[in-house]
């Protein structure tokens, strides 16, 4: 009897150690792996940017805007990531407001010497100078000031009385009122643009120099400042972008997202810069004024604004989102083409204007009806499966994800430039998701082997995710940790 | 038939009063036949009565001691204590009569003799020694009437057939009427009473022998006159009725009943039980030998007058058989070939005749095991058998098991099958490129697939206990318990045919017992199963 128990005995167990022990093979290599909280970064990963060099790619991830003066570093060059940062903190004085967008540079150049793979990552005070604090892979520490009170007009608050406040405030635990925004150009030496709603302010670094120069408020000699929130909206400033024209020059963007008065549709104003000077003047010479303004005809248009290179080609694309909808403009179409001078009825999308991109459900991903205005927050540009081509990844931190509530996820789109359609390629989800992970509220792309990995920040989760696979990706551009 | 009374005595064939005077040694050597030390006794007798009249007492004694050794009878002794106390010899005369009580207790004048040996020791006290010699002349008895001194004499009475009652009566008044059979006959006195052969100590005078009726013979009397020191020898040959004859029935197995001219049914009782013998009619004559188990046989023969026949009557047995069924549960269902033939009951054996061979025999019982079997049936007897049914062996452990087993082995297919849910989820997930190393499922599906693994082996363990305490059997079969065959009981009855189950026994009355009459004490340890456990129990039948 136990001679013949026996055999079915040991299939038993045997069968029931692979019931456990295959989970064990599943957790080997998962594809999405977390990066962890280094340690008391509050909202850690709610923003984020990387840079891509020879030596891997940079990720600097940040915490809650404003809140935590803290922010970590990652280099990345493989598939099995250590989890701890390069580097972490980047504020020894806490006079830090590390803000929601930061921006990387290719290269810095301070004092002539150039610093590969730079971060922006918000405002502050650094060795007694408030400006734009930098940090780079190497190491280096920097600030970029920004525009103090003109000389001519000493009674107006500057940027850099903004800083100040923000700064007082913030020792006061006290309402900030600046929310700096900061962009940067994707060459290798990049143009820097930041702005301030605040005060309706906007400058620019042009590229190899720490000169801020102002956009606005700016006035002719011997006039007033003029009000830009009377002249380009009450939110102008609200946020920023930046563009490489294939012809040369940038094309800087600024938005109004809430419109002028009653005119309550977003207007995103565009500046045309030349070897770091603003090549259309307003009615006063050498007084800058934009080239044109891009009228939304909606609310909350240009709330959030990225830019990049999707599609094949030179031209670089404008992402102007409001919230809900994110159109896609080509960079040389709109500096060539201007839409209109002052947004006052130059229709849309007659210029410049490729496709548009909404918030798609899937069987696992829903929650598109409750987005108000974070579509498009979260923006990266990156070739996930390998073919050569771009995809569009937008992170949806309100997503539902399997019924679970605000779970968050990163929605892949392919956009076809031609047809200009947009298609749905991939939901990126962790399957770790809890509610109010609030996945996607930063996401970027990092280069790894032939094909781009998706970064995706959890700030309810306090970690990011990366994800090294993809179900589009075709052979041989899937790595280890792909079946 | 009527029966003719005829000579009393047939024969008699002696009454012989023989004075034998013999030496004392004399009749050491008759042993020939009994009649011939009887003729010694009797010679010796006589010698002594003769001596003793001569006054030689010492002599007489000698020669009545010869006849006491050739003969033990009391009256030689008798004799020789009263010539002993002639002569004065009262120690001797004391130990001869002390021997003669001894050796006849009921002797017809023992009083007499434990009087006369009061005296003897009343004459032999020291204080009384010049009391001279006791008079022994005071007789208080009939017999001591006629004197102490008077020798006695042997009274001896046979018959053919032997074994007939004897009745001696003693006529106490001389001038009494003759003796009447059957009256009152005032002066007369029964002193004597046995079986023939018969004999008495008996003083002179006269007496009346009756020889009583038994069986058939007829009673046959006679006067006789017993003399002094004498021996009286009487034979008598009975006589039975008239116009009989003797008949004899054996049969190899005794006990077959008997019946004469009464033919089946046979209204009459039987006439007697093999072996019996008896007087019948003349004439034409039918004989019925029955017994039970056996063919009925008859014979028809015709007897004369003064005939002896004997019949030697060959029995054959019956061919068919009795089984008694009985059982050690209740109610036993009880087939036969197949065919029910009744419910056994503790207090309802079941009786069934069957042709003779082997027969099957199927059992069943409420919670025993189904019991088949086989009996061979002999010709003309009864088998008793006991259905020894035993006790299914309890499944409930067996049962609970399983169904343990079965709400184990399906909770271990539902972890199983939540397991392989979440393991699609997460190898769905990992496909998808969405599975992360913090995710709880890891866990969740590794409890499940313990659960399950821990659920399949118990269920599994449990299953294979059960399927075990399913197939165990550790008691016996049920069986049959054959008994020794026996003969029908005797009785006037007919075999039993078929006894249909009883109720019942009322209250208060014993229930007859289950089991085989026959069948031997048993003592066994044998398992028990009940409900409550398994545990060992002694059973013992008495």
């Amino acid at each position: 009897m136990f001679r013949q128990a026996l055999p079915l005995l040991l299939i038993t167990t045997c069968t029931s150690c692979s019931w456990w022990s295959r989970f064990d093979d599943l957790k080997d290599h998962p594809p999405v792996v977390e990066m962890e909280n280094p340690g008391g970064i509050v909202g850690f990963g709610t923003t984020m940017a990387t840079v891509t060099t020879e030596v891997g790619t940079h990720l600097l991830v940040l915490g809650e805007p404003n809140v935590s003066p803290k922010g970590a570093t990652y280099r990345i060059t493989n598939d099995t990531p250590a989890t701890t940062p390069n580097a972490s903190g980047f504020c020894p004085t806490g006079r830090c407001l590390f803000g929601s967008t930061p921006a990387a540079l290719q290269t810095m150049l301070i004092d002539g010497q150039p610093h590969e793979a730079c971060f922006l990552l918000g405002v502050g005070d650094r060795d007694d100078t408030l400006g734009l604090l930098g940090h780079c892979s190497d190491g280096l520490d920097f600030v970029l000031p920004v525009p103090g009170r003109d000389e001519a007009h000493p009674t107006v608050k500057s940027p850099r009385d903004v800083i100040a406040e923000d700064l007082a405030l913030q020792s006061l635990d006290k309402l900030l009122i600046g929310d700096f925004k900061i962009a940067a150009s994707k060459d290798d030496v990049p143009l820097i643009a930041a702005a301030t709603r605040h005060l309706g302010a906007a400058w620019f670094y042009a590229p190899a120099t720490t000169v801020p120069i102002l956009l606005s408020p700016v006035a002719a000699p011997g006039l007033p400042l003029e009000d830009p929130f009377l002249t380009f909206g009450d939110t102008f400033g609200s946020e920023v972008a930046v563009v490489k024209l294939s012809e040369g020059g940038y094309l800087l963007a600024i938005a109004s997202p809430h419109g002028i008065g009653n005119d309550t549709q977003g207007r995103v104003w565009l500046y045309r810069i030349v070897e770091g000077k603003v090549v259309h003047d307003g009615p006063h010479p050498d007084v800058p004024a934009p080239m044109s303004c891009l009228p939304g005809f909606r609310h909350n248009f240009g709330i959030h604004m990225r830019s990049g290179k999707l599609f094949e080609g030179s031209s670089e694309q404008l992402f102007i989102s409001d919230g809900v909808t994110i159109s896609i403009y080509d960079a040389d179409d709109l500096a060539k083409y201007p839409p209109s001078v002052d947004c006052s009825g130059a229709p849309l999308g007659s210029t410049g204007f490729i496709t548009g991109v909404n918030c798609v459900e899937t069987a696992s991903v829903s929650g598109c009806s409750r987005i108000t205005n974070e579509f498009g927050r979260a923006l990266a540009i990156a070739d996930v499966n390998g073919d050569g081509s771009k995809e569009l990844v937008i992170g949806v931190p309100t997503l539902d994800v399997d019924g679970t509530n605000t779970a968050g996820a990163a929605l892949v789109y392919h956009v076809d430039p031609e047809g200009k359609q947009t298609r749905l390629l991939e939901t990126r989800i962790i399957s770790s998701r809890d509610s109010g992970d609030g996945l996607g509220s930063s996401v970027a792309a990092m280069r790894i082997g032939s094909r781009d990995v998706v970064v995706a920040g959890a700030p309810g989760l306090g970690s990011f995710f990366i994800f090294f696979c993809s179900t589009t990706g075709g052979a041989g551009h899937d790595s280890s940790r792909c079946e | 038939m009527t029966r003719t009374p005829i000579l009393p005595w047939l024969v008699a064939a002696c009454s012989v009063m023989v004075a034998l005077m013999l030496e004392p040694r004399v009749g050491v050597a008759q042993t020939a036949s009994q009649p011939t030390s009887l003729d010694a006794a009797k010679k010796q007798m006589e010698r002594g009565q003769e001596l003793y009249m001569q006054q030689k007492y010492e002599e007489a004694a000698a020669a009545f001691a010869a006849a006491y050794t050739i003969q033990p009878y009391g009256a030689f002794l008798y004799n020789e204590g009263v010539c002993h106390q002639k002569i004065g010899n009262n120690d001797k005369a004391l130990a001869i009569f002390r021997k003669y009580l001894a050796a006849d207790p009921g002797a017809p004048d023992a009083e007499q003799v434990r009087h006369r040996i009061q005296r003897l020791e009343q004459a032999t006290q020291p204080l009384d020694a010049d009391a001279g010699p006791v008079d022994a002349d005071s007789p208080s008895s009939i017999v001591e009437e006629a004197g102490p001194d008077l020798m006695k004499s042997l009274v001896m009475i046979e018959s053919e057939p032997p074994s007939a009652p004897v009745s001696v009566y003693y006529r106490t008044v001389p001038s009494a009427s003759p003796f009447q059979y059957g009256q009152d006959n005032p002066g007369w006195q029964r002193v004597a009473t046995g079986q023939t052969p018969f004999h008495a100590s008996l003083q002179l005078g006269r007496y009346h022998i009756v020889l009583e009726p038994f069986a058939d013979f007829q009673k046959s009397e006679t006067d006789i006159d017993v003399a002094e020191g004498h021996v009286h020898q009487f034979k008598a040959n009975l006589q039975q009725g008239e116009f009989l004859a003797f008949l004899r029935v054996t049969t190899p197995m005794p006990g077959a009943r008997i019946y004469v001219d009464d033919p089946p049914p046979h209204k009459k009782p039987p006439w007697g039980r093999t072996p019996h013998e008896g007087l019948i009619g003349v004439g034409d004559h039918t004989i019925w030998i029955v017994k039970n188990g056996f063919e009925t046989a008859s014979r028809a023969f015709s007897v004369k007058h003064g005939e002896e026949r004997e019949e030697l009557v060959e029995l054959i047995r019956g061919s068919k058989g009795t089984l008694h069924i009985s059982g050690n549960a209740s109610p036993i269902h009880v087939s036969v070939d197949g065919i029910p033939v009744g419910t056994f009951h503790p207090n309802s054996a079941i009786t069934i005749e069957l042709p003779a061979g082997k027969h099957e025999i199927t059992a069943t019982a409420d919670d025993r095991k189904d019991l088949v079997g086989q009996v061979d049936v002999p010709r003309g007897q009864v088998v008793p058998i006991d259905l020894v049914m035993v006790p299914t062996t309890p499944r409930g452990a067996a049962w609970t098991q399983a169904i343990v087993s079965a709400v184990f082995v399906g909770g271990g297919i539902a972890l199983k099958v939540q397991s392989d849910i979440v393991y699609d989820d997460i190898h769905t997930a990992k496909t998808n490129g969405s599975l992360t190393e913090s995710d709880e499922r890891y866990t969740k599906g590794k409890i499940y697939a313990y659960g399950s693994a821990a659920c399949f082996g118990v269920g599994g363990t449990l299953a294979l206990l059960s399927t075990y305490n399913f197939i165990k059997d550790p008691t016996p079969s049920s069986a049959i318990r054959v008994g020794v065959p026996h003969d029908y009981p005797d009785s006037d009855t007919a075999p039993p045919r078929l006894s249909a189950p009883r109720s019942p026994a009322p209250a208060g009355k014993t229930a007859p017992r289950t089991t085989s009459p026959v069948a031997p004490p048993a003592l066994a340890i044998v398992p028990s199963y009940p409900w409550q456990g398994v545990g060992l129990m002694l059973q013992g039948r008495f």
